[in-house]
């Protein structure tokens, strides 16, 4: 069976790149990656979930193979599954690195969303929403992530301050982080008297959107130098669950069940979590789904076991469908013991888990090393 | 409102679809649902999309029809301070936008709260 191992990672600071388009962002990241190793790429798989509306382009795989100079003979793809698409890329280039179709291919998460008010911005995300009854009539994300947040309250007895304890370790996280976009403390004050967005949600409860690229680059293990500690793509594993209102993730359990059992390990063997907090509430059901904690008490998990330690969707930011590539160029610098920020010591399983905004579709891997 | 009723197990999807949402049977038959519900949760949003600016705040309540599905609506002809959870609602067709470039008028369900003698 052919191995797929990661090799290779390169992060922007995630934030409000006005003066760059998508070319200039991926110069960023192909050139650092490019002057810390040397490889072929076979392949580029780009993840980008709004670029359409954003910037007015499609084709970007096409012309990032152009700009960066890869050669005539490498295949270029552009995946597309909301703000889940940096794990379905993954998914996709897991699979051309399984099959032998390519030695190397480079995932690229790419996504453009500081140039707009809130209002466009809204409108733009709300694509992922029912295209009747929910986006028709003018719904917004932030809306069904408050109602999915008032059930979740209901269920479990909880006040908002059992919430304001994900911005504040978060953002604690954040710092230190040089691709960080939120990179401040934040207090209890300060989240519980933000503005409010959606009741209950307030600013802080919120995954702030932005602009960012990251890759990685997936090789087989022929082309992955056998000097290194080498981190090992385990497993990919993804689930669609239709979404019922439940104040519960039951796609993000199915996938990260998936992943775990593929690689023959259970949840105490992860050693670092990466999660798609979006919302709090989200990081909550998203933990509630790990079975590690009692119902309804996800975030109590961060007393036990390093989740987003570079301060997830939260703090680092939340670029979008470019999201899961930072998720895993975070985990592999982790597990690696090459990550600038706040480090996990010794870590050598890590379960990265992204999703779609309101996670009707969720997608784990599981890194290892070897 | 056309939902699906599942002949196997008795689920009542909205909106229709061929197949259950809850045992996957491809045995359904279209049901049109009256549109009466109860509300079950509800949030005021004050970050409205561009092109509903004219709503601002929205009242957005998860809403329990009496055919059972739970669906997300918009309210209308109520303010937020006269919303409770538990309180009867019908669905009504309204305007939700305009584009006044292309003349374009856009019509979709809302809901209303039902009171006495309404």
């Amino acid at each position: 069976m052919v191995r797929v191992f990661l090799t290779g990672a390169s992060m922007f600071k995630v934030g409000r790149h006005y003066n760059m388009g998508f070319i200039d962002l991926v110069n960023e990241v192909f050139s650092s990656l490019e002057s810390s190793m040397s490889f072929q790429t076979d392949a580029v798989v780009v993840a980008s979930a709004y670029p359409e509306k954003t910037s007015d382009q499609v084709l970007l795989a096409s012309k990032v193979i152009q700009e960066m100079g890869m050669g005539d003979n490498v295949l270029g793809l552009r995946v597309e599954e909301g703000d889940a698409s940096g794990l379905a890329a993954l998914a996709v280039g897991f699979s051309l690195v399984k099959s032998g179709l390519a030695k190397n291919v480079l995932l690229l998460g790419l996504e453009k969303q500081s140039e707009f008010p809130s209002r466009r911005l809204n409108d733009i995300v709300a694509q992922n929403l029912d295209e009747v009854y929910s986006h028709g009539v003018g719904l917004t994300n932030h809306s069904v992530a408050a109602i999915l947040m008032r059930e979740h309250m209901k269920a479990h007895g909880l006040d908002y301050e059992y919430y304001a304890s994900w911005p504040i370790v978060m953002h604690d996280n954040a710092k230190g982080n040089p691709y960080a976009y939120l990179d401040f403390k934040v207090t209890m004050d300060a989240i519980k008297s933000a503005q409010v967005v959606s009741d209950p949600l307030r600013l802080f409860d919120i995954a702030p959107r932005a602009d960012g690229a990251a890759a990685v680059l997936l090789s087989s293990e022929e082309a992955t130098p056998k000097n290194d500690a080498r981190v090992e793509v385990v497993s990919v594993s993804s689930s669609v669950v239709r979404g019922d209102y439940e104040p519960r993730l039951l796609s993000v359990g199915n996938s990260m069940r998936s992943s775990l059992s593929q690689a023959g390990l259970s949840m105490s063997d992860v050693d670092l979590f990466e999660i798609h907090d979006s919302y709090s509430v989200m990081a909550s059901m998203i933990l509630e789904e790990t079975g590690l904690t009692p119902p309804g008490r996800g975030l109590e998990i961060l007393q036990h076991v390093p989740v987003n330690v570079g301060g997830g969707l939260k703090a680092r930011g939340y670029p979008g469908g470019a999201t899961g590539i930072y998720q895993l160029a975070e985990a592999y610098q982790h597990l690696t013991g090459t990550f600038p920020g706040k480090r996990v010591e010794n870590a050598e399983v890590a379960l990265v888990q992204g999703m779609s905004d309101l996670g009707e579709t969720s997608f784990s891997a599981l890194l290892r090393v070897m | 409102m056309k939902a699906s009723t599942c002949k196997a197990c008795g689920n009542v999807t909205f909106p229709y679809q061929p197949i259950c949402s809850r045992c996957r049977g491809r045995n359904v038959e279209p049901v049109e649902l009256r549109g009466n519900g109860r509300i079950v949760s509800y949030t005021v949003n004050y970050q409205y999309r561009e092109g509903f600016e004219r709503q601002a705040p929205q009242i957005v309540a998860l809403i329990e029809l009496e055919e059972g599905p739970k669906i997300l609506g918009l309210l209308t002809d109520a303010e937020p301070e006269e919303v409770y959870e538990g309180q009867r609602v019908t669905a009504v067709l309204r305007r939700v936008s305009t584009d006044s470039y292309h003349g374009i008028i856009y019509y979709a369900l809302k809901f209303r709260p039902v009171r006495d003698g309404s």
